[in-house]
Parts: structure tokens; C-alpha cells; sequence
């Protein structure tokens, strides 16, 4: 399990990448997904997946749509075109930022090995 | 994969309700959510009763508890911030009107300034909100609300203030309100699409019905602009008005309904429009001003004296003499009026009780009657 100071500021990046993937999905199929292609690495909770995505909502990055589901209601998310340009924005950033933190940790690395 | 029974959505809904989640949007969400585990759950052999307790487990109350809290904390910054500057901007506008202190008249003005920047938050919020069908029909028209709102609430500072006469006022800011309740019937309407619950419809099919209520207010409103002979009945009809907007505000803040902060504004902004004509009483004495009207004819009239009936909005009706001052000007003796605001209906006539004998606008220079406070000098708009 990867420390959550850690996923704490890439979950925003990994629901919009996953949103662009898959169209639309509910909160509980992200969830499941997320869980999935991180071999349980990557587990988010309740308190920080749906304020996140009612967060996107609001930002107008990403909105909604009801379906009846037999006796209750699911709520799909989709990505809206502002979402597209921010999922690409996030995505650069997030793959510049482990590429500085990977330098960092393989030039220490090296030093101390020199050491 | 197997779906829960009737029975079964009750039993989690009812958990759900009972571990303190209010918030209807999420309620739906969550239920969903616990659902789907569940069903995944019984997908595995597990019975009903052994998958909700695995779930519970997965899913503690403390779990559904804190998802409510992170919510709010997400997303209801930017709904404190609206309801903030509307309690602000009411706080402020009743200063203004109830003491009298020599900075009223500019707490007043902040108090539309807040409301008006209100207007320019919901521009920019319908811009971005793509879940919205209207939402850029709707941004322009809260950024024109913005622009009326903002432009009538300078103007009307400018005239009460410094005597700078604009006709236009009035109408700007009933017209920004006639478009402030068209703005919220349809977002109300996008509103009413997204929601499943029936207690949240019901609650939304209110807010739309305030906005039909206020739709009639605005419209008797504006028929004042067409028919002048109803300008006696404003404080009346801004009493009735106030009275309706103090009822319809208690009772959305008692309801506590999502997106509730757009007929709150709508019910504020109307609320400052219109308490400027409301004949309320001060708690502290106003201000008293000494001030003398004046009128200039056209022709020479076979006239000592004309007679200004007037209608103070404030203060009820009062028949004045104006003397001649000389071939064209006639003035009346210095009187005392309290307040700041002096909007008033008017007729001038020959005689002292035939009311029917008017002076028109053809009579009147530039269809104006003048008014003198201190050293400045008002200009009302002449409506016979």
C-alpha cells in the first residue's frame, strides 16, 4: 500500500486519465478500478474519492448523469471538454514531477554509493 | 449479477439516513455505492445478511460520517461565500436604513455592491458548470443581472447623494430582478432533471414556485413604469413584497436544500430593490433635511400660486403651496423632510383642491420639477 501523503495530491490526475479511458463511470466502478490496475497499491476511501469528484463536478471539469438502476439511481461521470484539456495539463505535470523526484532519488542513490 | 430487492435498498438506505448522511446527492451516491459492493458480495455465494456485514466492515458508519464532512468541506466553501455576502449585504442594507449615522447612505451602497458581485460569481460559475443544459444562456444573463444591478445601485447612490438625476434607476434594477427570477426558473427547472429523491423535487418544485410568485410581484412592479397613476399604490405593493421575501427566506434557510443559494439572492436582491419604498419607521431619527421645490413654466400663467401635490413615499401625501418668484418660477417655503430618499410622486395644479386641472409637461420647463437640500439641487422627473 503506497502512503496516502503520497496519493493525496495525483487522485484528481487519475480519475480524469480514467474518465478519458472509459467515457463514463461511477463512483464504485472507479473505485474498483483504480484498485485493480494498481494491484491494490493505490486504495482509496470514501471520504476522498466522492468529494473529489463533486469537487471536479463543480470546477465544471467533469459532469453528471442519473440512471435508474432497478430500485435506485447511479451516477455516472463524464469528462467535459475543459476536463479533457486539464486531464493533459495534469498529466504532463504529474510525469514531470516523478521524473524530478526520480532524478533526485537516483542521484542520491549514486552518491551514497560513491560514499 | 444479482440485483437487491425493494426490501433489501430500504434496509441500507435506512442505515445510510441513520449514520447522519444529509446530503441527498450523496445519499444516492453512497447507496449506490454500498449496493454495488454488496451485489459483488452475494456474486461470491455469500447470502444477503453475510454481505452486508462484510460491507458495514469495509464501510464503517465512521467511513459514510467523514465522507459527509470532507464533502462539505470541498464543496461548501463556495456556497458559504455566496450565503456569507447575502447575510453581509442584508446586515448592512438594514444598518443603512435603520441608523441613521452619516455613513448610511455608503453602507447602503456596499450592500448592493455585495449582492452585485454575487451576480458576477454565478457568471463565472454557469460558465464552467457543463452539467447544465442553459448554463451559458444562463452565465450571460447573471453577468447582465451583474452589469443592472451593479450600474442602478452607482446611479441610485449618485442621485441620493449628489443630486445627479438618472430616470433610468429604477427600471434598471427591477429589470435586473425581472431576469434574476428567469434565471432561476431555469436553472431550477435543470435542477428539478438531476434529482431522484422525491423530498428534493418537492423542495425544488417551492423554489420554482417562489420564482412564479415573484415573476407576478415584478411584473405589477413594472406595470408602475407604464401606468403612474399606480405609483400610490408602491408603498403598499413594497410591503407586500418585503413580507414575502422575509417569509420565503426564513423558510429556505430553515429547509436546508442544495442550490438553495440562487433563490436566496434572488430574494435578497429583490428585497434591497424594494425596502427603499417600504413606509417602515427608523429607530433612530433620521436625518432632517430643509428643502424647497421649484418648478419653472413655459408660458407666464394667470397664477400667484401653484399647488405640488406630492406623494413622499416615506411619509404619505401633502398638498404645498409654491409661491411666485418671479414671471416663471414658482418655489414653495422651506420644508423639513427626514431620510435621504426622495422619490416621490407628483401633479402640480392651479387651484389648491382641484386636483383635476393638472399643469402638464407642456407646462412645465423641461418636464421638471426642481428641489433644493442644502446647497444642492435635485431633479425630479415630472409624471402627471
Amino acid at each position: 500500500m503506497i502512503a496516502k501523503e503520497l496519493i493525496k495530491g495525483t487522485i484528481r490526475t487519475i480519475v480524469l486519465k480514467l474518465l478519458a479511458e472509459h467515457r463514463r463511470m461511477y463512483g464504485y466502478e472507479l473505485m474498483q478500478k483504480i484498485d485493480q490496475q494498481t494491484n491494490g497499491k493505490i486504495k482509496l476511501t470514501l471520504g476522498s474519492l466522492y468529494p473529489i469528484l463533486h469537487k471536479l463536478e463543480d470546477d465544471g471539469l467533469i459532469y453528471s448523469e442519473n440512471e435508474n438502476i432497478g430500485k435506485r439511481v447511479r451516477k455516472y461521470y463524464l469528462l467535459t471538454k475543459q476536463g479533457k484539456t486539464e486531464k493533459n495539463k495534469k498529466i504532463s505535470e504529474l510525469k514531470d514531477f516523478l521524473n524530478t523526484i526520480n532524478s533526485i532519488i537516483d542521484e542520491g542513490g549514486t552518491a551514497n554509493a560513491g560514499a | 449479477m444479482r440485483e437487491l430487492s425493494s426490501e433489501q435498498i430500504r434496509i441500507i438506505k435506512y442505515d445510510i439516513e441513520k449514520s447522519g448522511i444529509k446530503n441527498n446527492l450523496l445519499k444516492d451516491e453512497l447507496l449506490d455505492h454500498l449496493c454495488c459492493c454488496i451485489e459483488s458480495e452475494m456474486e461470491k455465494g455469500l447470502t444477503f445478511n453475510h454481505a452486508y456485514r462484510k460491507t458495514s466492515e469495509i464501510y464503517p458508519k465512521k467511513e459514510l460520517s467523514k465522507t459527509q464532512r470532507n464533502l462539505s468541506f470541498f464543496i461548501n466553501y463556495k456556497s458559504f461565500l455566496t450565503t456569507g455576502l447575502l447575510y453581509l449585504s442584508i446586515i448592512t442594507y438594514i444598518i443603512s436604513w435603520v441608523v441613521h449615522v452619516n455613513a448610511a447612505d455608503w453602507i447602503g451602497f456596499v450592500s448592493f455592491l455585495l449582492v452585485s458581485f454575487v451576480f458576477l460569481r454565478y457568471s463565472v460559475v454557469f460558465n464552467i458548470s457543463r452539467n447544465l443544459k442553459f448554463h451559458k444562456l444562463l452565465s450571460i444573463l447573471s453577468g447582465t443581472v451583474f452589469v443592472l444591478f451593479l450600474a442602478g445601485s452607482v446611479f441610485r447612490f449618485l442621485w441620493l447623494n449628489y443630486g445627479l438625476s438618472n430616470p433610468h434607476v429604477m427600471p434598471m434594477l427591477i429589470f435586473s430582478w425581472l431576469i434574476l427570477v428567469i434565471i432561476s426558473q431555469l436553472y431550477y427547472y435543470e435542477l428539478y432533471k438531476t434529482y431522484s429523491r422525491k423530498s428534493s423535487k418537492k423542495r425544488i418544485k417551492i423554489f420554482q414556485f417562489m420564482g412564479f410568485v415573484h415573476f407576478l410581484l415584478v411584473a405589477i412592479s413594472m406595470s408602475t413604469f407604464f401606468f403612474p397613476v399606480l405609483m400610490q399604490y408602491i408603498p403598499e405593493l413594497s410591503g407586500v413584497i418585503v413580507a414575502v421575501n422575509v417569509i420565503f427566506f426564513i423558510y429556505v434557510i430553515m429547509i436546508k436544500q442544495k442550490g438553495s443559494g440562487l433563490i436566496k439572492s434572488l430574494l435578497v436582491s429583490s428585497f434591497l430593490i424594494v425596502f427603499i419604498y417600504f413606509p417602515h419607521k427608523a429607530l433612530v431619527n433620521p436625518q432632517s433635511y430643509s428643502v424647497q421645490f421649484q418648478t419653472i413654466t413655459k408660458n407666464e400663467l394667470d397664477a400667484d400660486n401653484l399647488y405640488l401635490h406630492i406623494n413622499y413615499f416615506k411619509y404619505g401625501k401633502e398638498t404645498l403651496m409654491m409661491e411666485r418668484r418671479n414671471d416663471s418660477v414658482f418655489r414653495t417655503e422651506p420644508i423639513q423632510i427626514t431620510g435621504g430618499n426622495i422619490d416621490m410622486a407628483c401633479k402640480i395644479t392651479k387651484k389648491k383642491k382641484d386636483t383635476y386641472e393638472v399643469l402638464y409637461n407642456e407646462d412645465i420647463r423641461a418636464n421638471k420639477i426642481q428641489l433644493h437640500r442644502n446647497d444642492t439641487l435635485f431633479t425630479l422627473e415630472y409624471k402627471p
